[in-house]
């Protein structure tokens, strides 16, 4: 079953038409990618997804559940997390804070019970810095959990981006671009936390450029060029899609 | 144990212990009320760095809530009889019913245009606290707001209210620390490190800014009550906006966004003029050198100062030096 989809999805800037037409479907408990030559709009696709564009025309689906009209916190509140292709963290902040402002929509604690330090607030919070610590290990973040996000290695960035993501206990996984800029021995560990975050239950669309990475990892993707979508399937179906090699592949390595 | 284990265990009653004896020491009345300033305002720029420091809101206007917090108290107290340990807490609600006022609307601007609604409000304020007669008594002010009686103690003189202070002090310091240090106060930072990314992890950014705005206006009216029961009379000039930029300035003094800089800051700068009374004229220059040159010399403020001793005594400044670079 689809868990989350869009039908006709399109916005436009001022004339300028971003999508179009994008009918996209991201199966539950499947690796879906998002492919396309630079300006396609694949970010622009993520956040209408992630409500941080309303769209023109079209609707968002998650869950069977019409969410065209959710705000971006409100996705978040649902599952529905992303990274950012332009590393978005929080600098000032340590790499353990970052992580549990992922946990915020799932904690409890308000201002009164945070101000008065209530045995029910403390409690809450071992238990989230215990939760947001198994994540950090998973990323290879834990030995630097003290330390400042902004003073992280671009590698390391890009990883706390995936660990705050997934402190939201999401279902779906929006990644936007998690290699680029990493090397080959980064990018298969990479690999094998993506499958490994899949095979716990969540849902990963991922957008990358990197095509052995999206081919070996992808169950399925979906194309897109100049705002639409030419072509979606297997990794065997996209590969010989003689609109995709013309509009993509021809080009992969620029 | 070492000494920088034994000092770290007990700065901080070490600390308490100085400001419980401090007014045996400071006899001058004069001094002991410039204290209890000093205190107020800490209070004041605690207040102030919660939006400003943590959530990044700019505010130069925040005079306003210690105004309305002032004027409630003394209203509450003079013409209604209502004791201190009601006014008090009263005064900060209604600061806090003022802050959702104005921080509802203003919270659809941003940066500049968010600054200058709140200078507008200051100047609103001020305007009311002059002109609404009635209530405020205009330009004559309030006066005769009785000091506070508890258990049979009268805490009229400055050296005993400056425990009152103290207290309200220190109140304000555990709680504005453990807001910081909880997931509320990490919704606050993350807003104002990044919107969008607050956004994207769940964060209703407009509601914690509305917080933000109600925790700090809450503050500086307690800290405005404060005043109207250290001075025991109230009038409109204390609450122009040249005020609101005495806090601004404690603040960043102090340090944006840290609670021992508030502190730092705050008394400092209520200091600096008295010590440069007796040069007269030139005092304004002074005082305005003196924060350009901690500024300077200090670029995290007097809290990155004051952080910077704490880890060299506690003797672990190879941890700083990691942070530096
Ligand atoms: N907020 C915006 N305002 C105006 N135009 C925009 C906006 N966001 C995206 N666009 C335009 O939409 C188009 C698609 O951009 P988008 O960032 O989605 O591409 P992309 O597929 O993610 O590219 P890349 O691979 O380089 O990241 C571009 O032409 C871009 O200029
Ligand atoms: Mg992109």
């Amino acid at each position: 079953m689809a868990l989350l989809e869009t039908k006709k999805l399109g916005i436009n800037f001022d004339g300028l038409v971003a999508l179009e037409d994008v009918d996209f479907a991201a199966e539950e408990g499947k690796i879906t990618a998002v492919i396309g030559p630079n300006g396609a709009g694949k970010t622009t696709f993520f956040n209408l997804v992630a409500g941080f564009y309303t769209p023109t025309e079209g609707s968002v689906h998650f869950g069977g559940k019409d969410i065209t009209r959710l705000k971006a916190y409100q996705r978040a509140e649902i599952g529905i997390a992303r990274t950012f292709q332009n590393i978005n963290l929080f600098k000032d902040m340590s790499v353990m804070d970052n992580a549990l402002v992922g946990l915020h929509s799932r904690a409890k604690s308000n201002v009164v019970s945070s101000m008065l330090r209530t045995p029910a607030q403390r409690r809450e919070e071992k238990a989230l810095r215990e939760e947001v610590m198994s994540y950090l290990e998973f990323m290879g973040l834990a030995d630097c959990a003290q330390e400042k996000a902004g003073s992280l290695s671009y590698g390391m960035q890009k990883n706390l981006e995936i660990v705050r993501a997934l402190a939201l206990r999401p279902k779906v996984l929006l990644l936007d671009e998690p290699a680029s800029g990493l090397n080959t021995q980064d990018l298969d560990e990479l690999s094998g936390r993506i499958t490994n975050i899949r095979d716990r239950g969540i849902t990963v669309v991922l957008i990358e450029h990197k095509m052995d990475v999206v081919m070996s990892i992808s169950d399925r993707i979906a194309v897109l060029n100049v705002g639409r979508k030419i072509a979606d399937g297997t990794p065997e179906e996209v590969r010989s899609s003689r609109e995709v090699i013309e509009a993509y592949l021809g080009k992969e390595d620029e | 144990m070492t000494f920088g284990k034994i000092y770290e265990k007990t700065r901080i009653w070490i600390l308490l212990i100085i400001a419980a004896i401090l007014p045996f020491a400071v006899t001058n009345n004069y001094w002991l009320h410039i204290l209890n300033i000093g205190g107020i305002f800490a209070i004041c720029t605690l207040s102030l760095n919660l939006l400003t420091g943590c959530t990044g809101l700019f505010s130069v206007g925040h005079i306003a809530f210690y105004g309305i917090g002032s004027y409630t108290a003394a209203v509450l107290s003079v013409k209604c009889g209502v004791p201190f340990l009601i006014a008090v807490p009263c005064a900060g609600i209604m600061a806090l019913i003022f802050g959702l006022v104005l921080g509802m609307p203003a919270l659809r601007l941003k940066g500049l245009y968010l600054a200058i609604s709140t200078l507008a409000f200051g100047e609103i304020a001020y305007r009311v606290f002059l002109n609404w007669e009635s209530v405020t008594n205009g330009t004559r002010g309030i006066l005769g707001i009785q000091a506070p009686v508890f258990f049979g103690i009268n805490f009229r003189s400055y050296n005993t209210y400056y425990y009152i202070v103290l207290i309200f002090l220190v109140m304000t310091v555990v709680l504005t620390r453990n807001l910081i240090y909880s997931r509320t106060g990490r919704a606050l930072l993350a807003i104002r490190e990044s919107e969008i990314a607050a956004q994207a992890l769940g964060v209703n950014t407009v509601g914690y800014k509305i917080i933000a705005f109600a925790a700090s206006s809450f503050f500086a009216g307690i800290a405005g009550a404060l005043y109207a029961y250290e001075v025991h009379m109230i009038a409109p000039e204390s609450f122009v906006s040249t005020e609101s930029i005495t806090v601004l300035a404690m603040m960043v003094v102090g340090g944006i966004g840290s609670i021992s800089g508030s502190i730092a800051g705050a008394f400092v700068l209520t200091m600096i003029p008295e010590v440069l009374r007796s040069t007269g004229d030139i005092r304004l220059v002074l005082y305005g050198a003196a924060i350009v040159a901690i500024v300077i010399f200090a670029p995290r403020g007097l809290g990155g100062a004051l952080e910077w001793l704490d880890h060299l005594l506690m003797g672990n400044h190879k941890k700083k030096v990691r942070e530096e670079e």
